[in-house]
């Protein structure tokens, strides 16, 4: 019994080793999202690996500390992660534009589980989506992470706080989180490309000009994730309030209640 | 005066909202098409445009799983996974009282 045990954990484990073997041996040319593999030259693809390394380390070591001191941590981990990646790879077509584009899913994640690791949550789904969906690449992981998990996250936790602390309600404040977290994502990848190709005219220049071809289509993913991302947030707020505590700290206390006094 | 950063905020993202729209409608019918045609991702339209002007190529993926429909098996495959891990926990956090 236990022989027959070990040899079919054996095949199993074979199993992932076959399949790879199987997609590695019939290669034919395609295209990808994100910055797809061999756009980025060698010496630009390693420099946005740093950055990305380097929040992505402190987002483990979070995971790791967090997850040790509060137990219900994981389901939240689960659910933040699995958001980031479906909503990362879901292609939404634009009307009036004719194209399609993805929204970013991150300004969601860092609000629920913060920037650091929403970064590394981010980071992950953009390595799966590199390996197994011919999003992105490998190549360019670095420089991925940075535009959609780094900035996204950050950019759209930064908005929340913001917003929050101005006192803006907690629907319209995830919106503006959603809103300038998916439009910084796409801001960084024109800078990201603005910066590894600009040989063939100024820096600034070509910027703008990829920033303005990805505008018709991300002004309106901009507002739909940030539609999404305040619908998420204020349910999740109002049916688990203990998951976003710090939603209610980082909001500054109107007088009458700083002063003690009830409503 | 709270109340009124509060409504100077909510206003400004109004304001943002509305200019986003326009510039939406106006600059529609500039959007670049990539060589899919319409509805094709601005991965294709914009990034690879860029990239082949500056003499950059697109080089196949690490695994190519874009052969045929075995991209349409694996966006099946990954939609399904992430969508049961979303719900599962999901009811977990939500649904379940302990």
């Amino acid at each position: 019994m236990l022989k027959k045990t070990r040899r079919l954990k054996r095949h199993i484990g074979l199993a992932p080793v076959l399949a790879l073997g199987l997609f590695l041996l019939y290669p034919t040319p395609a295209c990808a999202m994100h910055i797809a593999e061999g756009i980025l030259p060698a010496n630009w693809a390693v420099i946005w690996y740093i950055p990305a390394a380097v929040f992505v380390g402190i987002g483990i070591y979070l995971i790791k500390r967090k997850t040790k001191e509060t137990k219900g941590l994981v389901p939240l981990l689960g659910l933040t992660g699995a958001a980031i990646f479906l909503i990362s790879v879901f292609p939404i077509p634009v009307p009036i534009a004719g194209t399609c584009s993805h929204p970013c899913g991150t300004p969601l994640g860092a609000i629920l589980v913060g920037p650091f690791i929403s970064t590394t949550l981010g980071a992950l789904a953009l390595l799966i989506q590199a390996l197994f969906l011919a999003h992105g690449g490998i190549s360019t992981w670095g420089a991925n992470v940075v535009s959609m998990a780094l900035v996204g996250s950050f950019a759209g936790f930064g908005s929340f706080v913001l917003f929050r602390r101005l006192n803006v309600p907690i629907f319209l404040a995830a919106f503006a989180a959603g809103l300038f977290g998916d439009w910084a994502t796409y801001a960084t990848t024109a800078f990201e490309l603005a910066s590894a190709l600009d040989g063939h005219g100024p820096l600034w220049g070509m910027f703008a000009a990829i920033a303005t071809a990805f505008a018709p289509t991300q002004l309106p993913l901009g507002i739909l994730e940030g539609l999404f991302t305040g619908g998420v947030v204020s349910l999740v707020y109002q049916r688990r309030p203990e998951l976003l505590s710090y939603v209610r700290r980082i909001a500054r206390p109107e007088p009458h209640l700083a002063r003690g006094e009830n409503v | 005066m709270r109340n009124l950063s509060k409504k100077v905020a909510i206003g400004a993202l109004i304001i943002v909202v509305c200019l986003a729209v326009i510039g939406w409608v106006f600059l529609a019918r500039q959007a670049p098409q990539g060589e899919e045609g319409p509805w094709g991702g601005v991965d294709v339209s914009v990034i690879e445009k860029y990239a082949t002007d500056a003499g950059r190529e697109a080089k196949e993926p690490f695994i190519n799983t874009d052969q045929g429909d075995l991209l349409l098996f694996v966006f099946a495959l990954g939609g399904a996974a992430g969508g049961f891990a979303a719900g599962y926990y999901w009811r977990r956090l939500i649904s379940e009282k302990n």
